[in-house]
């Protein structure tokens, strides 16, 4: 290390401490029984917190949390392995313009169609079920995996598909036989991008379930914290830590793909 | 014949969502005419009042509060604090050695990578008054601060800083080894500062990447909700109530669903705007350097 070096780590041990600080509480206190928002060391460890995270209400929300997640990610699979080989193989009228539509809709907000979705579920009545939810988080996380999809497709060279019509395949066959087996993991990043994007989503869930045994993670953990009265932070914590483990863990897989898939597919 | 019912098939189910969401998008459009709400006569009964919503927007000073304060939120939250931080990160990162540069990648990438509401658990705790902010300023001889209560826009901002800058430092970090060293190695022969390789070298070649960048993070803190209203529902007062939020407290907590629908449109049209002029200049910035 020589005297230059200093002032760049001076600033990275200071973008370290501003990165780790705030979370430190929340490790501390998950193993704490009478965890305060006050940073300090248990007296002594326990896992009582995380044992009473899988029970009662929040085991509840823990299960909505996996059921909007699972169901989502894999109709959004489903449907975007079929419709971007449309978009990847086949030309016809206007597939350009659906396709800037498609990229838009990723990058316009979600909160401008908060409105339109709730509107449209409280008139057919199904506001407060898991039902409304799955199907707005649908919609909304089709364009990124669409654009995905059609990457990974792009990329795959059509003679494999010409062999196997020749041998008298049809072309729904060969997506699954032909396509799919050689996209490799883009299988997978689409379903834990998506899954990592629901899992986490607040403002969906929080406009259209109202119902507190109904509520995902997030929705449930908002509203335990701003309950009056004594929160119990100790509970709330080790049941963030737990919220947290699947999106991390699967970062970690797909860590590879997720700036790479985040602005390639922008440029349409 | 057979194209069509095999692209009927394929796009199909795509087309039914996304046409859902257009028509979902429609229905609000007409709702913003109406003075729909979710509670009394006009919940059951809503009437066609015109523009209406739009003229009462345009007289509303917290409209014109949220626009300013969004602008706030994302220029400072966005451009000065995530993308300057992510560049700056990029490139000393390359500096330095390797498990330096795993400790800090792991700590910054875990903010970013922890659902929204994890986020604003922990900068609530952090930032209480009994939080460990407070603490260290204890240890440091100077007052405890109410945050959220005195200064709440500045520390929205900077919790978002905290939460979104490893997008930028990634993304810059890819496009950066993407530059051939011969480069570099030529500069150097030619007796050029770090100063002149960055500015030189670096940044010309990276300015397509720093648009996109700023596209997708422009784009992301202006919609940004869970954030600030977890931590503050927009108050105290109106101080933080950017327009997400401004959207969802009309129409959820004062029941105006129409208004709020109107909100939405114009919110719309603010985003639609600013992706126009981004997409043109990144046009611009391919062709300067390919």
């Amino acid at each position: 290390m020589n005297f230059r070096s200093i002032p760049i780590y001076l600033f990275l041990i200071i973008i370290f401490l501003f990165s780790f600080l705030p979370v430190i509480w929340l490790f501390l206190a998950s193993v704490d029984s009478a965890a305060t928002q006050t940073t300090k060391v248990p007296e002594y460890l326990t896992l009582i917190n995380f044992d009473k995270a899988f029970s009662g209400r929040s085991l509840n929300w823990i299960a909505n949390s996996i059921i909007i997640a699972v169901i989502t990610s894999t109709l959004v699979l489903v449907i975007c392995t079929l419709a971007a080989y449309s978009f990847s193989r086949l030309n016809f009228f206007g597939k350009n313009f659906i396709l800037f539509g498609v990229l838009l809709l990723r990058i316009i907000p979600i909160s401008v169609f908060i409105l339109p979705v709730y509107i449209f579920f409280s008139k057919v009545g199904l506001v407060n079920t898991l039902t409304s939810v799955i199907i707005s988080l649908t919609i909304l996380g089709l364009p990124f995996p669409l654009l995905l999809m059609k990457g990974f497709y792009d990329s795959i060279p059509i003679v494999f598909e010409e062999a196997a019509w020749l041998d008298g395949c049809s072309r729904i066959k060969t997506i699954f036989k032909v396509l799919l087996p050689q996209c490799g993991p883009g299988l997978a990043v689409v379903w834990f991008m998506t899954f990592m994007t629901t899992w986490g989503e607040f403002q969906i869930p929080l406009v259209l379930l109202r119902k507190m045994d109904m509520m995902p993670l997030s929705v449930g953990i908002f509203t335990a914290y701003g309950e009056h009265g004594v929160v119990n932070f100790g509970l709330l914590s080790s049941l963030s830590i737990l919220y947290a483990i699947p999106p991390v863990i699967m970062y970690v897989f797909i860590q590879k793909y997720m700036v790479k898939g985040m602005v390639g597919y922008v440029k349409g | 014949m057979q194209k069509s019912r095999f692209m009927l098939l394929t796009i199909g189910p795509a087309a039914i969502f996304l046409f859902f969401l257009l028509f979902a998008v429609l229905w609000s459009f007409y709702i913003s005419f109406t003075d729909f709400s979710l509670v009394g006569r006009a919940a059951r009964d809503p009437q066609f009042v015109g523009f209406k919503n739009y003229i009462k927007l345009f007289n509303d000073p917290t409209f014109y509060n949220s626009i300013k304060i969004s602008f706030i939120f994302t220029i400072v939250s966005a451009f000065i604090g995530q993308a300057v931080l992510g560049l700056l990160l990029a490139i000393f990162l390359k500096q330095v050695n390797a498990t330096t540069k795993v400790i800090v990648i792991v700590a910054v990438t875990l903010c970013w990578i922890m659902p929204d509401m994890v986020a604003v658990y922990v900068w609530g705790a952090f930032t209480s008054r009994s939080g460990l902010l407070n603490t260290i300023l204890n240890w440091l001889k100077l007052s405890a601060v109410n945050w959220l209560g005195e200064m709440p826009l500045q520390t929205v901002t900077i919790a978002n800083i905290w939460r979104g800058t490893a997008f930028s430092m990634m993304l810059f970090s890819s496009a950066i080894e993407t530059i051939p060293p011969h480069y570099y190695e030529a500069a150097v022969v030619d007796g050029a500062t770090s100063w002149q390789k960055f500015k030189s070298i670096t940044l010309p070649l990276i300015s397509p990447s720093i648009l996109m960048d700023l596209i997708l993070i422009t784009m992301w803190t202006f919609g940004y909700f869970t954030l600030i209203y977890g931590l503050t529902g927009g108050g105290p007062g109106h101080l933080t109530e950017v327009f997400p939020v401004l959207i969802y407290n009309q129409a959820f907590s004062h029941y105006e669903i129409g208004y709020g629908a109107a909100l939405s449109f114009i919110m719309m049209i603010i985003v639609g705007c600013l992706c126009g002029i981004y997409f043109i200049l990144l046009r611009k910035a391919e062709r300067m350097v390919y």
